[in-house]
């Protein structure tokens, strides 16, 4: 177990190096000029070159990005390019608005697709199967704001439910917050539903057909002990890995649900970087999203390497 | 008397041809006839928007603005009096040939990428593997607006290409994980054993059996990169107006969405119905192959 | 348990189908028999035949897609097909049990064995803690070794023989009625399967609970069953009590499985095995008359038309065979004598290995897959490789061909050393040493038609393409009999016997030198093993093509084998001519490997037990390394100093403390036959 959980910290990290090298190549992909970018056309070239200097961006590649590396070990994101202050500051508070938004989206979706998957495939082949997949598939398959744009008409202006946009008055208590958070959480539910729901009926029907299903049914247990102990049992803990793994979709929906309800989190802060060409901070965000999700994979592994024996007692990678 | 002797048995009646099974089975399942009928609808219009269109989608702009659905206009109409009907209808051509090239492109990178790394293995493949697991954990959304941001340019074919190329790790690892199963197979090292060269052994003995797996890669991914460009479109990153695309009129008027719901809501049913079409009939072909 | 009348087990006229798009198959075809209380009763046939599935109906867990279609199923009294909800529930908790294949898949691998064997005791009602109590003394039963730290232990942990006895434990806990087991063994190696096998005997005689043994193999069923019914396309074709059956059997497919397994100290030069020409019905197949009768020699217009009824021969023994009494009498197989090779041991050896030794690196340990193995092979003869599983078997045959390079020692070919990578052998050495795999279906590339494969390797072994390609391969397609029509289909469409036909055509394309033949026919039913034996021994007489042939099976080994070399742990413990090395004296390894071996012909002699599982290879024990589960250990002697190799009689060499002549001594008293 001890060797399982460093060998997957080990990986993490090298991901993460291999993470910011690959992000820093992307930025430096246009061997362009980045005072000029910055300062636009009709800027003195010795205005410029003062940029550069100022920025360091005169300096070799190599030099620049263990510059910049160096800094991020430190906790220095780097500034941003047009608010002129550490991009920490402006990230810091959209993480925690993202993260109230994941959080509630999480909530709502998980119970809802585990059991949807769990239904669906203990009655497999049947309507209500055949229903939530076809459910499943749709609503997956759909762009985040499509299906949040048929939200919003739905409850927020036909019915006057909800409000359509996420950006609670000041001051407001969680109440108050999560009733504007609503709309844009089940918006990012709605696409994770199918995901989830799949890969859990998927392992389920696997546990339903296996040999050791078929002994504890034999054994003459009650089916609600076969399935708690012997299906779900064994049927869940892969499906921990996959949301795990949905964790890196959620931030991708981020972008598109955060600017459909203009909510100040990560994602409408890195399609402002991007619109304004701001690289810096564009970078630390980016940078900021793989941790966050190689941190959340690593603790999903840790978690089914703890719910799974053959990991923990095992020789088994 | 016959004499008894080991007679070559005849060929199973069961075991004929796994391919026409394949294809009877997708034409059994209603869904994927539903969806291969919709992905046909708009194929066709993107082929021939001047015989669907009621009106152009461009120049025709001298309607009263802003019209609610009627029987002349049943989609309504635009801020410019444009007919959104119209502009539904010939939206689906850009979308349609970014997300079939960059699929493409992604399929073909993708999966040379996985066979030369699942079958060569070795120091390359674990550098090549470390650098997939890098890439990918980071959403698609979010690296093709980096990159764009980084290249400095949303063009159609920049974008097509951006994609094809995020795609690529993708498939690449998914080939990769059939290669590695396939080279465990005695085919491969009979082979070895007759001495066929890597080339071959790749391209000849192990290709044609991942290219199941190649099929369904390229039908999955190509929901998604409809999904992803129609998102980038909404973001502000794809084709530019007056282009009738329809991430492009959501752009455009989602924030007029109250009170002027039509405008944006049927370019985004035409989004959704492409996408789950293409899904369903993914689905379907996935479940054909994976029996 | 109350008192029922009838027998523990009775089945009248069970028809059972399968839906295959949209269409019902008949898989059973009115299956009638009865188990006594307290009796054993072995059911045997061949692949597709319905066997698991008469045991799937009676235990009610039929795929999705199967259904009883007629018939009726009674267990100790209660009407089976009829149970609903809680019934059903208590029928499977109180009355039936069942162990299939494959213990590993049977235990929940995310649940301890403690809890696992104590829910059969709660799901008889009785409390948690009494259960695991009765747990712990469920797994003294069945003897598994240190039951009070078992418990606590995962699935993964234990060996595959300690999961069956898991598995077997948890079956018996409620003292069942009947109690089936579906090729328990199947998968085990020989010696492991006799203490499995012991095991249910010795309980079954305890308990009193009646058997339904399942099994494709005879020699199980001999030694474990009163009566045993063969079945046939889903059809019962002959019962009896199995010592009648197995020495007079009455139907022609009784007597043509019996036929086809090399057995009684059979080999190759003896003459060839019989085998049964033709194919199963496939699923649901509308057949009139008898279902035998297209492979049957003795069939005729009446047995194409009429169906026979089961007809009585004697006192419980029938045959559904209108000339059962003519049943022995079935033609065997007619076929020019082969002259098979001369073997010359004064010449050069064709092949020859040097104290190859092989270690992996495995999680930081080293793995000592071989250690110093010594052998040679001449042309034309075969040498049987023999032992448990991790003896090393197949690392060797690995290393010879160059798939795997040895960490030290050579082999040669012809006196010249070999390269110890294939990549580095000419193309000459390549097309000498040619291998058989044991799945074709891994073996042939599925997307390539045979004539493809056929011709690929051709040209590559032997570099001919062309018209001079085209004849060759329509003279090697002839000589392994595979059809023009054979030739343009694809792998997938083929039988596994014609596959395994297509495998061996490929190692003879180049004209090899050693073929080596990794348990080439254990994938295979008997039948088809027997045509394929009789093919690879024409092959040997035709091209005196040498053969290191694999194989767990003994009665395979010996038929086909002119030398034997048994393996244990990685070193060759004993090599020798096969009839010195099957009928002793023998290593004491090899007399537990063949005391193994269940017999259809009884042979009533005490097994010699081996104790505990085979040691890791990461870790073997001093001295000599069998000393630890030698029935015939001297002392300390075993532990501290491992034997030499050395050559107690001419061309017999062996690894043993014990001196020949006392080990001639020891064993004489009993006598083998395998």
């Amino acid at each position: 177990m001890i060797r399982f959980v460093l060998k997957r910290l080990a990986l993490a990290l090298i991901t993460l190096f291999l993470l910011s090298v690959v992000v820093f190549a992307v930025s430096n992909i246009l061997p362009g000029d980045v005072g000029r970018s910055v300062l636009g056309p009709f800027a003195t070239q010795e205005s410029v070159d003062a940029l550069n200097e100022q920025l360091g961006t005169n300096r070799p590649i190599v030099t620049q990005y263990l510059d910049w590396a160096g800094g991020l070990v430190q906790g220095d994101l780097g500034m941003s390019l047009q608010r002129q202050v550490p991009a920490w500051d402006i990230l810091r508070p959209a993480i925690l608005n993202s993260a109230k938004l994941a959080v509630l989206a999480f909530l709502l979706c998980i119970p809802l697709s585990i059991l949807g998957g769990v239904i669906a495939a203990l009655r497999y082949g049947r309507a209500t199967d055949r229903g939530i997949t076809i459910a499943g598939i749709s609503l997956a398959a759909m762009p985040d704001y499509v299906s949040g744009i048929i939200l919003i008409l739905i409850f927020g202006i036909w019915l006057g439910w909800l409000p359509v946009t996420a950006q609670w008055p000041d001051g407001a208590g969680p109440l108050t917050q999560i009733e504007y958070l609503l709309l844009p959480a089940m918006t990012l539910s709605v696409v994770l539903f199918g995901y989830i729901a799949r890969i859990t009926r998927a392992g389920v029907i696997d546990a339903l057909d296996s040999d050791y299903t078929r002994t504890a049914y034999l054994k003459g247990l009650p089916s609600s002990v076969v399935i708690r102990k012997h299906v779900l049992r064994n049927a869940l803990p892969p499906t921990i890995a996959v949301v795990a793994v949905q964790i890196g979709y959620l931030f991708g929906g981020l972008v598109a649900v955060e600017f459909l309800f203009n909510y100040q989190g990560v994602g409408l802060l890195i399609l402002d970087a991007a619109r304004f060409n701001d690289l810096p901070l564009l970078t630390a965000g980016i940078l900021l999203i793989g941790t966050v999700y190689l941190v959340v994979t690593f603790l999903a592994d840790l978690l089914y390497a703890t719910l799974n024996p053959r990991i923990r007692l095992g020789s088994t990678e | 008397m016959s004499t008894v002797v080991a007679t070559p048995e005849a060929p199973r009646s069961e075991a004929r041809a796994a391919r026409s099974e394949r294809i009877r089975l997708l034409a059994r399942s209603p869904l994927v006839i539903a969806g291969a009928i919709v992905v046909a609808f708009w194929v066709f219009c993107a082929l021939f928007p001047g015989v669907v269109c009621p009106y152009n989608p461009i120049f025709d702009n001298n309607f009263p603005p802003n019209e609610h659905p009627s029987w002349a206009h049943p989609f309504g109409t635009d801020t410019n009096g444009r007919d959104i009907l119209s502009r539904v209808l010939a939206g689906s051509r850009a979308i349609l040939q970014i997300s079939v090239l960059a699929t493409l492109i992604g399929t073909v990178l993708g999966t040379s990428l996985g066979l030369l790394t699942g079958y060569l293995r070795g120091v390359v493949d674990d550098v090549t593997s470390r650098f997939i697991d890098a890439i990918l954990s980071l959403p698609l959304i979010i690296t093709a607006i980096f990159v764009v941001t980084a290249v400095g340019n949303s063009g159609r074919w920049v974008v097509t290409l951006i994609i094809g190329l995020i795609f690529t790790p993708v498939i690449a690892r998914t080939v990769r994980a059939g290669v590695l199963a396939e080279a465990e197979l005695d085919y491969v090292q009979a082979a070895k054993l007759r001495g066929e060269r890597r080339q071959y052994i790749m391209f000849s003995e192990i290709l044609p059996n991942v290219m199941s797996l190649v099929v369904v890669e390229f039908t999955v991914r190509l929901g998604y990169a409809i999904f992803a460009i129609a998102t980038l479109g909404f973001l502000g990153f794809g084709v530019a107006p007056p282009s009738p695309d329809w991430a492009a009129q959501i752009y455009q008027y989602y924030t007029l969405i109250d009170p002027y719901w039509w405008m944006t809501l049927f370019p985004a049913l035409a989004i959704a119905s492409l996408v789950v079409a293409v899904n369903l009939v993914a689905d379907g072909v996935r479940e054909a192959y994976e029996r | 348990m109350t008192e029922q009348m009838g027998p523990a087990l009775e089945l009248s006229d069970l028809e059972l189908a399968y839906r295959v798009r949209g269409v019902d198959r008949r898989v059973l075809r009115g299956v009638s028999f009865a188990i006594e209380r307290g009796r054993s009763y072995g059911l045997v046939g061949e692949s597709g035949c319905g066997k698991s599935t008469v045991a799937l109906g009676i235990v009610r867990y039929l795929p999705r897609n199967g259904r009883v279609t007629g018939g009726r199923i009674t267990v100790a009294g209660h009407d089976v097909l009829a149970l609903r909800g809680g019934a059903l529930r208590a029928y499977h908790a109180r009355t039936v049990s069942m162990v299939y294949q494959n213990p590993g898949a049977s235990l929940n691998p995310s649940m301890r064995v403690g809890d696992q064997v104590s829910e059969a005791f709660t799901a008889l009602g009785v409390a948690d803690r009494e259960a695991s109590d009765r747990a712990l003394e469920a797994l003294k039963t069945v003897q598994i070794a240190d039951p009070g730290s078992v418990i606590a232990r995962y699935p993964h942990q234990l060996s595959g023989g300690m999961q069956q006895r898991v598995v077997i434990a948890m079956a018996l806990a409620k003292n069942p009625e009947l109690l089936i087991l579906d090729e328990p063994t199947t998968g085990l190696d020989a010696t492991v399967e006799a203490e499995v096998l012991d095991l249910v005997a010795q309980l079954q005689e305890q308990l009193n609970t009646a058997v339904l043994f399942i099994s494709h193999n005879l020699g199980v069923i001999s030694k474990m069953c009163d009566r045993v019914g063969v079945l046939y396309a889903g059809r019962m074709v002959e019962e009896g009590p199995v010592e009648t059956v197995l020495s007079d059997p009455r139907h022609p497919y009784t007597v043509g499985l019996l036929r086809c397994i090399p057995r009684g100290g059979v080999r190759k030069d003896h003459g060839r095995l019989d085998t049964i020409a033709g194919f199963l019905p496939s699923l649901g197949e509308d057949i009139q008359g008898c279902v035998f009768a297209d492979r049957c020699a003795l069939a005729d217009e009446r047995c194409r038309t009429d169906e026979p009824p089961m007809l009585s021969i004697e006192a419980g023994h029938e045959s559904r065979c209108w000339y059962h009494e003519r049943a022995s009498e079935l033609p065997r197989e007619e076929a020019p004598d082969l002259e098979l090779p001369r073997v010359d041991r004064e010449q050069l050896p064709l092949v020859e290995i040097r104290d190859l030794t092989k270690v992996f690196k495995q999680h930081g340990h080293d793995v000592h897959a071989l250690t110093a193995v010594s052998a040679a092979v001449w042309q034309g003869e075969t040498l049987g490789l023999v032992g448990e599983s991790g003896s090393g078997k197949t690392t060797l045959a690995r290393t010879l061909l160059g798939i795997v390079a040895p960490t030290d020692g050579v082999a040669t070919l012809e006196g010249r050393e070999l390269a110890p990578s294939y990549q580095k052998r000419t193309r000459h050495d390549l097309r000498s040493l040619q291998i058989v795999f044991q799945n074709p279906d891994s073996a042939l590339n599925r997307r390539h038609s045979v004539r493809r494969i056929l011709l690929r390797s051709m040209r590559k072994l032997a570099g001919i393409s062309g018209e001079a390609a085209e004849a060759r391969l329509r003279d090697l397609a002839s000589r392994v009999r595979i059809t023009e029509r054979t030739l343009t289909q694809k792998p997938v469409q083929l039988s596994g016997g014609l596959k395994q036909r297509v495998a061996i055509a490929r190692a003879f394309a180049g004209e090899p030198k050693v073929v080596v033949c990794d348990e080439p026919t254990s994938a295979l039913d008997v039948s088809v093993q027997a045509a394929i034996l009789n093919l690879l021994v024409e092959l040997q007489a035709e091209k005196r093509v040498a053969y290191v042939f694999i194989s767990h099976d003994l009665g395979v080994v010996r038929y086909i084998s002119d030398r034997i070399a048994v393996l244990y742990l990685g070193r060759l413990q004993e090599i020798g001519p096969a009839d010195v090395v099957f009928d002793g004296p023998h290593h004491p390894y090899t007399e537990a490997l063949l005391s193994a071996v269940p017999t259809i012909d009884g042979g009533g002699r005490d097994r010699i037990r081996l104790e505990g599982d085979i040691p890791s290879a990461a870790s073997p024990p001093s001295g000599c390394v069998f000393h630890t589960r030698c029935p015939r250990k001297l002392g300390a002697i075993c532990e501290d100093a491992e034997p030499p190799l050395v050559e107690v009689e001419a061309g017999h060499l062996m690894r043993c403390h014990i001196p020949i002549e006392e080990l001639r001594e020891l064993q004489s008293k009993e006598r083998v036959t395998a």
